[in-house]
């Protein structure tokens, strides 16, 4: 069992989200960075889609109430555990009494505190993952809060070997393939929105990114479309020309133009941008995006065949 | 015509915009016949569906070129299956406390709250698609003489089983929510329970009638 002794200005319990109810209008919800949940959770022989705390922006504090094998990943957010520094990627021992702190930093936003077991929560919707809005998932659909108290399921394995794992780098240069509605605006356009970066909004939450520029007035438009399914990575134009790039949280359905999508492989990224942290775009083709995912998981195989080898020696 | 793009290499979007070589748009039910259709094979994650478009999230990205052609190909045969469809009566309380709303609605239409009751509960609605909110269902069928523009100013909070109608459409919210819509009345019926097996009481293509209750 783990305490939460403070969860710092948002945590919640996540896994890799919820499938097979867009049409119903239940949003996916779900890590923000599933690349991140999977290496933490292969790393302390849990399943891909066991549920892990994502932790925003730090000033969180836990107390472990028994000992347990824990991986911190997403950025570390300057953790300690009894002052000792925590770093991400490494599988970590902590034994009972020991007190976990993510001070949080300047550079990044979100850590996913992960343990050997998965969290204990029963599953709505065929997921763990806490729907904020919708008040279900997760522990009784909120937020984790002071006093919480976090059950665990046993370990796969034990004890977890001492292993760690590399994360493919945070970028903020984010490749988009075209979208339905750049067709209604021309190529100068296109260029003038890749040419400069766009700054992140403090408004922007687990729904999406909100971006600006100081040349807003030129993205303003009165362009009407008709309501489409919309999902994580779409990149939506509001009247206003502040764009949006929709997160798991995201609803399903919206009636803003679609002037992109990010590719599968970047939409991490967005994990780790915080308020006026600048944003690149770049439109791509299809088979960047291919061949990007497939980076992606090859990246995931190497971790597999050395996890793999380490239970050998 | 039909017409199809690929958002990602997992997306296909399939929608009824005209394109310069045709004006036919495409009928509403054809999407629901489509989503009837994908329903029944195992290669999707997600089919959604709205007034004029449907987006299908594939398994496996591999499989885009084959639904692609098999939808452009086939979508005239499929045709929808009222059978599926369920009849809702939804009990509805109007105007005072419970439609918040409809005492400036009148005035804005210049009909009698009475005769915007009387319109509102006399026709029959379809659930066009679902969206905004889990079990939020566009209902499809509100009478011209009631169709308005949303608020100028949306509400920050709409209670949950608030009977509303903007643009075209009518709609219940399942839960509290901030919202722009024109609050009419109010239902206890329960539209959205995660903990049952089948979470939201409405699915695209059923049908809803409102009844007003007497307090």
């Amino acid at each position: 069992m783990i305490e939460v002794v403070n969860p710092g200005p948002l945590s919640t319990v996540q896994d890799l989200g919820r499938f097979g109810y867009r049409q119903q209008g239940i949003p996916q919800s779900g890590v923000l960075d599933p690349l991140a949940l999977i290496i933490g959770n292969r790393l302390l022989g849990n399943r891909d889609d066991d549920a892990a705390i994502e932790i925003t922006a730090g000033n969180a504090v836990f107390h472990f109430l028994e000992d347990c094998s824990f991986v911190l990943m997403g950025s570390s957010l300057n953790a300690t555990l009894n002052d000792m520094p925590v770093h991400r990627g490494w599988c970590m021992q902590a034994k009972q009494g020991n007190v976990l702190r993510l001070k949080g930093s300047q550079y990044a936003l979100r850590s996913y505190l992960c343990f050997a077991g998965g969290i204990d929560v029963p599953q709505i919707l065929n997921s763990r993952s806490t729907d904020i809005q919708g008040q279900f998932g997760g522990l009784s659909g909120v937020p984790l809060q002071s006093g919480t108290v976090i059950s665990l399921f046993k370990p796969q394995q034990i004890p977890v070997p001492k292993q760690g794992a590399l994360q493919p780098s945070y970028l903020n240069h984010i490749r988009v393939l075209p979208g339905p509605h750049l067709a209604c605006f021309d190529e100068h356009w296109k260029c003038r929105f890749t040419e400069k970066p766009w700054l992140v909004q403090l408004s922007s939450n687990r729904m999406g990114t909100r971006l600006m520029r100081d040349d807003v007035e030129f993205f303003n438009h009165n362009i009407r479309i008709p309501s489409q399914a919309v999902h994580p990575g779409v990149i939506q134009l509001p009247p206003s020309g502040e764009a949006m790039v929709l997160l798991a949280d995201c609803q399903t359905t919206g009636g803003y133009p679609i002037i992109g999508q990010v590719i599968e492989a970047d939409l991490r990224h967005f994990t780790q941008l915080g308020s006026s942290q600048p944003v690149y775009f770049e439109f791509v083709d299809i088979n960047t995006a291919v061949t990007a995912h497939q980076t992606t998981l090859f990246h995931l195989n190497r971790i597999n065949i050395a996890i793999e080898n380490n239970k050998k020696k | 015509m039909l017409n199809c793009y690929v958002l990602s290499p997992s997306i296909l979007v399939f929608d009824g915009i005209a394109d310069k070589s045709s004006t036919e748009s495409v009928a509403p039910l054809t999407f629901l016949a489509i989503q009837q259709h994908c329903t029944l094979y195992e290669d999707f994650i997600d089919i959604v569906p709205t007034a004029n478009s449907i987006t299908l999230y594939l398994r496996d990205p591999k499989r885009r070129e084959f639904w692609r052609n098999y939808i452009l190909e086939h979508y005239l045969k499929f045709e929808y299956q009222r059978a599926d469809a369920t009849v809702h009566c939804v009990p509805t309380r109007y105007g005072g406390a419970y439609g918040t709303d409809l005492a400036a609605l009148s005035t804005l239409l210049s009909q009698s709250v009475d005769e915007i009751i009387m319109q509102h509960s006399a026709f029959e609605y379809m659930v066009s698609f679902m969206g905004f909110l889990p079990g939020f269902g566009y209902l499809t069928g509100l009478p011209p003489a009631l169709h308005v523009p949303r608020k100028a100013v949306p509400s920050t909070k709409v209670p949950s089983g608030s009977v509303a109608i903007a643009e075209a459409l009518s709609a219940i919210y399942p839960s509290a929510s901030p919202g722009g819509w024109h609050v009419i009345g109010q239902t206890d019926l329960k539209l959205f329970d995660p903990n049952s097996t089948h979470p939201c009481l409405f699915k695209p293509g059923d049908i809803v009638r409102f009844e007003a209750l007497n307090d």
